[in-house]
Formats: C-alpha cells, sequence, structure tokens
C-alpha cells in the first residue's frame, strides 16, 4: 500500500508541463502484474535499491490483463517507453495468464518490427516477487534504452 | 466455369425444391461491369439469376452472422471463406448445423477492382471482354488490356489452398491453374518482400497507405471475422480514441485491429476489395499469419482448432523479453 | 461595338478558346486565383491545389473524378479552435480564415449543383456556418460541361443535366476541337479579362453545343420520374422495401463519404493537461453510433432504418425543408458500394411500390 502512495507523490513531482528536449527526462509506464512483478517492484523498495525514477507503475491483476491496446494508446499519448511485466512462465498464479499474455507480446512485437518502429520502445520482461534487484536492473536498463532513443515522437506531430 | 455453373445450379435446385434450407445465399451480377450484388436464392426462378465468378468479390459469411440461430441456410462458398466459417464454428459464433456449406474449388481468384481502377488510370471501363488470361477494359477513350495476375487480389495470387476443406457439396470443377504464377513460390512472398525494405521506408510505407483513410469502416464490415457488438473505435466507456481522424488515430485503429485478427485471418481479402480508398491493409493481416506460423506452426485453422491467441504452449518462443544482466 | 457591349451586360459573354490555349488560360487565372484544378496523380485523377510556378500542368482528359471537391469547402477534419495553457492562463486560438480568392477549375455540373445543396444546408436556420461560408465566399466555379457521363450518372432523373450551368460562375463546354467560354454569374464577370483577347462565339459554334448537349444527354440511360418522390415516400416508412434493400448492406460509411452532399458532420474534443483542440469531422449515418444516444437506447439500430434514412434525408426531408433534393445525381455512391447497392435500384423500387400502394 505504501507503494501506491509512493506512486502519487511521484506524479505531483512530474516534470514540467513545458517539455522541452533540454529538460526532457524519460517517462516510462510499467504495466505489472499484482502477484509477481509488482511484488517485485515493492521488495526493490523495501530493500532500499535504487533504480531511475522515471517510471510510473500500473498495477494489473495479471499480465494477462493487458490489451495491446494499452501499450499503443500509451505512446499515441505520449509515453517515452513502456514496460510490461508479469510472472516467470510456470509461476502465473492464475496458472496460464501469462502464457497467454507472451502469444499477444509476440504480435505486438512482430508487429512493429514489420511496421518499421522502434522496438525499444515496448519491453516484455518477466519478474517475480523475490527479484527486487532484477527488477531495479530492468528499469535501469530501460531508462537507459530510451534516453538513448530520445522523446517519443512516434504518433506526434503526424 | 460453364461445368461449375451447371452443377451449382443442381445442388441449390434441389435444396430450393426439396426446402432444405430456407434460402442459398449466392452471387448476382451487378449493376455496373465487374461488380456482383449478393443474392438470397429462396424461390426457384432466382437461380436463374445465379453468378459464380472471379469478381464474387464479398465474404457471404458475413452475412451470416445477422442471421438467428437455428435457420438453416444453403451458402456457396470458395476455400478462404469457408476457413472464415469455421473460424466462426470454433469461435461459437454459427452453428455447423445450421449451414449447409456448397464448396467451390477456386480456379479463378478474385478480381480486385481497385488495382482495376488505378491500372487504368482512375478512369471508368464500360465493358470488358475476357480472352484467356487476358482481361481487356474499354473505356470511352481508352482500351487496355492487363493479365490477370496484375488485377488478382494479392492473397489470391499466391494462394495455394483452393478446395474447399469442409463442404456439405462439392462442386466438381476442373482446377485451372493450381497458382497464377508460373513457378511455384511461397505463399508469404509479398510479405517477405517488405520485410526486406528498411525500418523507415515500412514505417513511411504504412503512414502514406493510412493517410488515406477515411475511417469509413469498409474494412471493419466487410470482414466476417469483426462481430464484435461493440468495436473498440467506436467504444465510449472507456473512450479510446478521440476521434479526431488524426493519423495516429488511423494507425492506431488499423494496428489493433490487425492485433484482433492475428491467426484468424483466414486471407479471404474481402476488407482490401471493399477499401473505397484501394488501401492494401491486408498486408498487415497477412503478416501476422505469416507470425503464427512461423512461431506456433499455426497458419491453417481446421474444424475444433482452438484460437491462436487462446491457446498456448509451454515452450513458446520468447526471444523478445527484456533480460537482467 | 454598342451592340457588342450591351451582350456583355445581358450577361452573354461567349468567347472561344481554341484547345491548346487552355493551359495557358490557367496559368493566367492561376496568377490572382489560389487553383483548385484536376490533377493526374500516379494512378488516379484528383482535384488538388495548382502552383504553376513551380510545376508544369497539363489540363487531364476526364470524365468525372472518383472523388468530389466537397472537401475544400467542407474538409474531412476542420479544427475549429485549439487552445494552450500557458502557466496560469488558457490561450484559445482561433481558426485562421482563408483570405485568398480560389477558384475550382473543371468542376462537373453535379459537384456544382451539390455546392447549391450544401449552401442551402448550412445557411439554413437562424444562422449560417461561418466555416463554410468563409470558404464558400470567396471561391469561384469554373465548370466543364459533360460530354461523356459515365454509367452510373444520373443526374437528369434529379433536375440536373450534363450541360447544366446551374450554381456556376463560368462555364467550358468542350466542342471536341476547341472550348465555348461563358460566364454565368455576376461574380463570374471577373474572368472576363483572361479571355477578353479570344474571339467572339459564333452561331454555329452554338448550334454545335447544343448538339453536344443533346449526344451527353441521351448517354444517360437510366430515367426515373421523382417528380412525386416526396410523396411516394411518406406513404412508404414502414414498407418492407426497406429490409430487402437494407439486406445488402453492410453498413459501412463508403456512400456517405464519397457523397458530395453528404454534410452530416460531428464536433469532437481532443485535449491533454498542455492544451487541446475541437475538430469537425465528418460523419455517417450508416454508421450504428450514429444515432446512439446515452441511454444505451438506438433509435436506428438496424441496417434497415439507416439505410431508410439515407433515402428520406436526400429524397424527403430534404423536399420539405429546403424545396430541393438531396441529391445531384453524380452516382458515385453506386460505384463505391462493396456490395454495389444501387441508389437508383432502390429508387426504381420506391416509386414502384407507390404506385402499388
Amino acid at each position: 500500500m505504501e507503494d501506491t502512495e509512493k506512486t502519487e507523490e511521484i506524479q505531483v513531482i512530474a516534470p514540467t508541463d513545458k517539455v522541452t528536449d533540454e529538460n526532457w527526462e524519460p517517462k516510462i509506464i510499467a504495466f505489472l502484474c499484482n502477484w509477481c512483478s509488482y511484488a517485485g517492484a515493492d521488495l526493490a523498495g523495501v530493500s532500499r535499491i535504487q533504480y531511475p525514477p522515471n517510471v510510473r507503475v500500473v498495477r494489473v491483476p495479471c499480465s494477462g490483463r493487458i490489451n495491446p491496446l494499452f501499450i499503443l494508446k500509451s505512446l499515441q499519448v505520449g509515453w517515452d517507453s513502456v514496460l510490461v511485466s508479469g510472472c516467470h512462465p510456470g509461476d502465473c498464479h492464475y496458472i496460464s495468464g501469462n502464457y497467454y499474455a507472451r502469444r499477444k507480446f509476440s504480435v505486438l512485437d512482430d508487429l512493429f518490427e514489420f511496421m518499421g518502429i522502434d522496438k525499444g520502445r515496448v519491453n516484455f520482461s518477466w519478474v517475480s516477487a523475490a527479484e527486487g534487484a532484477a527488477f531495479a536492473n530492468i528499469i535501469e536498463k530501460v531508462t537507459e534504452k530510451t534516453r538513448k532513443l530520445g522523446p517519443n515522437r512516434l504518433f506526434k506531430e503526424l | 466455369m460453364e461445368q461449375i455453373k451447371k452443377s451449382l445450379n443442381e445442388i441449390v435446385k434441389s435444396l430450393i425444391s426439396e426446402k432444405k434450407v430456407e434460402y442459398v445465399f449466392g452471387f448476382e451480377e451487378g449493376t455496373l461491369p465487374l461488380k456482383s450484388v449478393p443474392l438470397y436464392i429462396e424461390k426457384e426462378e432466382d437461380i436463374d439469376r445465379m453468378i459464380w465468378n472471379e469478381y464474387c468479390n464479398l465474404n457471404l459469411v458475413k452475412f451470416l452472422l445477422e442471421e438467428p440461430h437455428g435457420k438453416k441456410i444453403g451458402i456457396i462458398l470458395k476455400n478462404c471463406e469457408i476457413r472464415s466459417l469455421i473460424v466462426l464454428i470454433n469461435e461459437n459464433q454459427i452453428n455447423r448445423e445450421d449451414i449447409v456449406i456448397i464448396g467451390v474449388p477456386c480456379s479463378y481468384g478474385i478480381i480486385d477492382f481497385n488495382k482495376v481502377s488505378k491500372l487504368i488510370g482512375g478512369k471508368e471501363f464500360t465493358e470488358f471482354k475476357k480472352n484467356g488470361n487476358d482481361y481487356t477494359f474499354k473505356g470511352v477513350d481508352f482500351e487496355k488490356t492487363i493479365k490477370l495476375q496484375d488485377i488478382l487480389s494479392n492473397s489470391c495470387v499466391y494462394c495455394k489452398d483452393k478446395n474447399p476443406v469442409e463442404y456439405d457439396y462439392l462442386v466438381e470443377a476442373p482446377i485451372e491453374f493450381k497458382t497464377i504464377q508460373e513457378e511455384d513460390i511461397d505463399e508469404y512472398l509479398d510479405v517477405i518482400e517488405f520485410e526486406k525494405k528498411k525500418p523507415k521506408e515500412r514505417w513511411e510505407y504504412f503512414k502514406k497507405e493510412l493517410e488515406k483513410c477515411t475511417l469509413c469502416m469498409a474494412c471493419r464490415e466487410s470482414c466476417p471475422l469483426c462481430y464484435c457488438k461493440v468495436c473498440f473505435i467506436d467504444s465510449n466507456q472507456p473512450q479510446w480514441f478521440d476521434k479526431t481522424e488524426d493519423l495516429s488515430e488511423k494507425l492506431l485503429f488499423h494496428m489493433t485491429r490487425a492485433i484482433h485478427l492475428a491467426g484468424r485471418c483466414i486471407m479471404c481479402e474481402a476488407c482490401t476489395r471493399a477499401c473505397p480508398e484501394g488501401i492494401n491493409i491486408h498486408l498487415l493481416y497477412k503478416k501476422l499469419r505469416k507470425m503464427s506460423k512461423d512461431r506456433w506452426n499455426a497458419d491453417k485453422i481446421e474444424l475444433g482448432d482452438p484460437s491462436v491467441l487462446g491457446s498456448y504452449k509451454i515452450d513458446d518462443p520468447q526471444e523478445f523479453m527484456v533480460k537482467e544482466d | 461595338m454598342v451592340k457588342k457591349k450591351e451582350k456583355q451586360d445581358n450577361q452573354t459573354f461567349e468567347k472561344i478558346i481554341p484547345k491548346d490555349k487552355l493551359d495557358s488560360l490557367i496559368k493566367g487565372l492561376n496568377k490572382d486565383f489560389k487553383l483548385i484544378v484536376p490533377k493526374e496523380t500516379e494512378d488516379d485523377i484528383e482535384f488538388d491545389y495548382l502552383d504553376s510556378d513551380k510545376e508544369e500542368y497539363q489540363f487531364p482528359e476526364y470524365q468525372n473524378l472518383r472523388v468530389s471537391p466537397k472537401k475544400f469547402l467542407f474538409p474531412r477534419k476542420e479544427v475549429l479552435y485549439s487552445f494552450e495553457k500557458e502557466g496560469t492562463n488558457i490561450k484559445i486560438k482561433e481558426k485562421e480564415e482563408l483570405i485568398e480568392d480560389q477558384v475550382i477549375f473543371g468542376i462537373r455540373s453535379c459537384d456544382a449543383r451539390s455546392y447549391k445543396i450544401l449552401d442551402t444546408f448550412f445557411s439554413s436556420g437562424k444562422y449560417s456556418d461561418p466555416y463554410y461560408f468563409s470558404k464558400r465566399n470567396k471561391t469561384l466555379l469554373i465548370g466543364l460541361a459533360c460530354n461523356e457521363p459515365m454509367t452510373a450518372c444520373f443526374c437528369t432523373s434529379v433536375g440536373g443535366a450534363p450541360f447544366s450551368s446551374e450554381g456556376l460562375d463560368a462555364i467550358l463546354y468542350d466542342l471536341g476541337d476547341k472550348y465555348i467560354f461563358k460566364i454565368i454569374s455576376e461574380k463570374g464577370s471577373a474572368f472576363s479579362k483572361y479571355v477578353s483577347e479570344y474571339p467572339d462565339v459564333k452561331k454555329a459554334d452554338l448550334k454545335k453545343k447544343e448538339e453536344w448537349a443533346k449526344s451527353a444527354r441521351d448517354k444517360i440511360k437510366f430515367d426515373i420520374n421523382l417528380d412525386n418522390i416526396e410523396k411516394d415516400l411518406d406513404g412508404l416508412f414502414e414498407s418492407d422495401i426497406w429490409s430487402k434493400v437494407s439486406r445488402r448492406c453492410i453498413s459501412c460509411g463508403a456512400c456517405s463519404y464519397v457523397c458530395p452532399t453528404c454534410h452530416c458532420f460531428d464536433v469532437q474534443e481532443q485535449s491533454d493537461k498542455n492544451g487541446g483542440k475541437r475538430v469537425r469531422i465528418w460523419d455517417n449515418c450508416q454508421a450504428s453510433i450514429f444515432t446512439l444516444e446515452a441511454s444505451g437506447h438506438n433509435p436506428r439500430n438496424s441496417g434497415r432504418e439507416r439505410t431508410r434514412q439515407r433515402i428520406y434525408h436526400k429524397f424527403n426531408y430534404y423536399l420539405k425543408n429546403y424545396k430541393i433534393l438531396g441529391c445531384v445525381g453524380c452516382g458515385r455512391c453506386i460505384k463505391v458500394c462493396p456490395t454495389n447497392r444501387d441508389i437508383r435500384e432502390t429508387l426504381k423500387a420506391v416509386v414502384e411500390a407507390a404506385e402499388k400502394a
């Protein structure tokens, strides 16, 4: 529960309204499954592992709940990157939700590749409740990747 | 062609006269050259109006979705359309027992009217003549002969799956050519060719093509697999789209529709033929079908198969996952 | 000389323009006007803006274009205003209005008549539509009479004609080897200076023109008497012809998007925390969400009601409200329909059903 308050806090201190190239900071939206990745993020916090503050978390019941449209819509409204994370295969709280999710993600992945959209902006990962350090590591990786890609102008200025 | 027509006539006649079905779905000649109209054959005299040829361009399975369960309906279908019916039966939208399938081996493929228009420079032709695989289009101030493979729908050019896989009645017909191409080529050649382009070129291509989209929904409405009661683009709660017709919305609509059709699209290409702007939107769906083949070996859908996104294997490939160091 | 001047006052300003001089006439017009002309693209002919200083242009041969020039006055998407947050204030940006005079060149009679219908609609009621009329008032139309009507044309049945000059400011008649340039409206007299160097029209030419007009009219095969269509439709609201007609309709909106007189629109907003915009986009009555109410009730729930609406709007409500028909008979909806649903067949069915009733 502590984490929910944390997210709200981050939103308050979000970058200023006018984003220019100078003050730009990557903004990453993360869809985390309740049972593994969200708990993993929690563990990272409790263990006081440092990771970049660029991520905003949306908790979902299961990675299988994530509609590919969530990801597309996030990119359309201007998030610089999307991270989707669920339980490791075989560990799903609902037995098979993450297997279905994996198929959906591969569709999205191939579609992006085919349409010539940079795949770096969409990231999928498996993080368990015990992997606080791994979560921090993935956030670091994704933030670095996004920083290199620059602001998301994919669907803007069309 | 004559043989197919004769055989069809007999089957339809027996179905109607013996009252085995309420009506049979077929096509009749349209009011313009190279156009056809869906025909409801309810009485024997309607049979004379029935046609079957290379410009019966709609997927009639779409119309079955409107009909109530329990109503016996006959329908004349090619194999790609039969496969779309199979998807709907698998997804519990249509009862197999309600439908009497009259399967026709597809010998011609279907002509894409948009391709014809493009090749004659947007002009209008008033008549056309067929001579083997050469089609001659005549207009007020021009006459042009075009090869059949240049005006066939893309999926028909590469189609190798022409014999009905599921039917109650099968029309006997010689297949005049297996594929329209002379040599044996990959079914997904157009996708493979497109993938060879640079990512930027591909992105620019889709942007340019989809800019033409008017969001008229002809693609959605002609697709038998689009049967949602409320489409995500029409949904108000939640409202996914601002509905301002920005290019980003058009891109998102078509991408999401492609995802919804992933592994389900059976490549009848009715969508591309229905598009008033002639957008080759089918390329996206074909790509995702190729993907289901490459990843999960699931590109041919049979009766009773689970849907591609509604099933899984424990060892599905997952090379795209971000891994920690 | 005096006689000639009188002629001009009576607005029968007619000149002969040789075929090879047409492009230079267009170039001359482009110096003073923003021009919208039919342009050959890779695989089509479309109306587009012309800048004759920058591009070589040749007037193409065409019957009528696939897409009507409706979008130049009533764009598919029009930003009405936008707003932006500046600190704690909100700045509203009004739409910038078009100042330049523009000419649509080579428009066919049917499309010119469609502007008359749009004018009536957008000026009906208490207020006239400023977004439409800001462009309409600056737009002049130079038509090109239609020598070769297309297979789906039926303008003669809805009160038009291939050689009609209704709604135009000036018209060109193609006589095969030359054009007659005729000024129709008062506004159109602005064009007289561009053609004054050319010879006056001769009686023989006018006779030739009449012949062309007759042959063009004869080429339209479809003919139906729609004099009583308003009354006919009044009695057919619950008729079962609508279920028959709609059976073949897949409820896409292709017909209304190509129609030169369809004008239904929707106003939508797009905003985020920094600002936003309000836009007007085309809407179409064939979509089920067109009439969907907030309660969830939909008065036009099935294809039957929606197909009926399209016919009633054009052939009944229009006559009731504005005393004109809402269709110009260009036939575009017939050509574009994925199921080849033919509005002419529907009209025939309506007239027949009314006779029976």
